[in-house]
């Protein structure tokens, strides 16, 4: 008879030591309630200069609740503007006839050709729209925002420089903040043609002027109204505003799209 | 008989206006109003050198204009990229394996260099690149931007230990801490497979 072996479970600690886990690293600096909790309604914090504080790790407000109905609900933070920007702008958007057009065409693609699921960079809207956190980081001069898709960056020069006149067209656009009281206004110009605002394919073109007005409210929350002035596309600016939240105790992680990629081939559309 | 009339537009913007040629701030200079790149290292406020800036690589590969064509550029790039041990006496201490792999990745021209499937260079390759990176030093936390794929990398100077098992990253997770004048940063975690 074999002996039964007796098993010896060994409890492997399969959590390591929480501070040497960057993803539960805490965060520096977090005012607290009384009882020690993390007081995101605490006054936001401010420069040496006296300008409010934008850093921080930020998320987009999870607005989509799940909706046994429809196949649109998720836990991701993600508010409805990253499918449709205009989702919550009454009326829509002030189409001008081929945009309208060409975004019904691309919804009705399913967004097959949607820049992102190739790996291209995000659009101005894009940026702050898609579940990922994004890291502000406030340095004099410079306002450093890191993606973690691509792990990339943006930069909004606070130099005072001027949008500079006919660049190289970019990706990201050039972008140029100063403080109105405790309000960033950020004005980008020099975007490349053919950019796409959210799934659905709303257009961005080449002529467009993007107005960001970032308000940290508080410790936790920060509010970004996003004025879009694209006369080739549409017939009059409009404005949204989207909501972002702190996030604490955790670090950002690459997501690199083109790491091992295998979806292009099958996005057919219909 | 039609009248034509010729307009003449000025295309030359203001300087001022163009960010490929916006002045840096705060450059020291020269008597002579040159930049003075041999002026001592800029500090932050707690004393410690400040590494914020434009860096791009020496170029150690300039062209002989009687010379062979093919191991010369004017991209800011050393001999490095081609071979990181380029200079370094005795080459590398590989492992048998690893020097396998080695030869049979020169002998492919480097047709599987993941740099050119456009995936991140990761830390060694990062500064060889010819593509300029723009550090930036905040408290706690340096930053280095690099224009390829315009994407960052971070070193954590808040003293932070590295992490135990974490997720396999391309950059790595970096720390760092002062040793003098000397940033002494050190980055575990890589995911594996990365070419230097």
């Amino acid at each position: 008879m074999r002996r039964s072996i007796a098993a010896a479970i060994v409890a492997i600690a399969m959590c390591a030591p929480l501070p040497a886990q960057w993803l539960h690293y805490p965060t520096a600096g977090v005012p607290t309630t009384p009882s020690g909790f993390p007081n995101l309604g605490a006054p936001t914090p401010r420069t040496a200069g006296g300008e409010p504080d934008l850093s921080g790790i930020w998320e987009a407000e999870n607005v989509l609740p799940c909706d046994p109905n429809t196949s649109s609900c998720t836990d991701l933070r993600a508010g409805p503007e990253i499918r449709d920007i205009a989702a919550r702008l009454p009326g829509g958007l002030p189409y001008k006839p081929w945009a309208a057009d060409l975004s019904r065409v691309r919804a009705a693609e399913n967004g097959r050709d949607w820049p992102h699921s190739r790996c291209l960079p995000l659009g101005p809207t894009e940026i702050h729209t898609t579940p990922m956190f994004k890291k502000f980081v406030q340095a004099p001069g410079l306002l450093v925002i890191l993606h973690e898709f691509n792990a990339s960056y943006r930069q909004i020069f606070t130099d005072g420089r001027p949008l500079p006149v006919d660049p190289q067209p970019s990706w990201n656009g050039y972008s140029s903040g100063h403080w109105e009281g405790d309000t960033l206004v950020v004005e980008s110009a020099g975007f490349r043609d053919g950019l796409w605002l959210d799934i659905k394919g709303d257009p961005l073109t080449d002529a467009a002027k993007v107005t960001e007005r970032f308000r940290r409210l508080n410790y936790g929350n920060m509010e970004i109204e996003l004025t879009i002035d694209d006369p080739k596309a549409y017939s009059k600016p409009w404005t949204i505003k989207l909501h972002e939240f702190i996030v604490l105790n955790t670090e950002l992680l690459d997501y690199m799209c083109m790491e091992n990629e295998k979806d292009m081939p099958h996005m057919v559309g219909k | 008989m039609k009248r034509i009339v010729i307009v003449v537009i000025a295309i030359g913007a203001p300087l001022s206006g163009q960010w490929i040629k916006y002045p840096t701030a705060g450059v020291p200079t020269t008597p002579s109003g040159f930049p003075n790149l041999g002026a001592p290292a800029p500090r932050t406020a707690d004393g410690k050198p400040d590494l914020s800036g434009m860096w791009e690589a020496e170029n150690t590969r300039p062209c002989n204009p009687t010379g062979a064509a093919d191991n010369c550029t004017d991209l800011s790039v050393g001999t490095q990229i081609l071979n990181i041990a380029e200079g370094l006496p005795g080459g590398l201490p590989y492992q048998p394996w690893a020097a396998d792999l080695v030869k049979v990745r020169s002998a492919g021209m480097g047709k599987d260099w993941p740099h050119s499937r456009c995936v991140p260079p990761g830390v060694p390759e990062m500064h060889v690149l010819p593509e300029f990176k723009k550090i930036v030093q905040a408290p706690g936390l340096l930053i280095i931007l690099h224009e390829f794929n315009a994407s960052y990398r971070q070193i954590f100077t808040d003293g932070r230990p590295l992490p135990v098992d974490p997720n396999p990253s391309w950059n790595g997770y970096s720390s760092g801490r002062w040793e003098g004048d000397t940033l002494v940063v050190e980055t575990a975690g890589f995911r594996d497979g990365l070419w230097l």
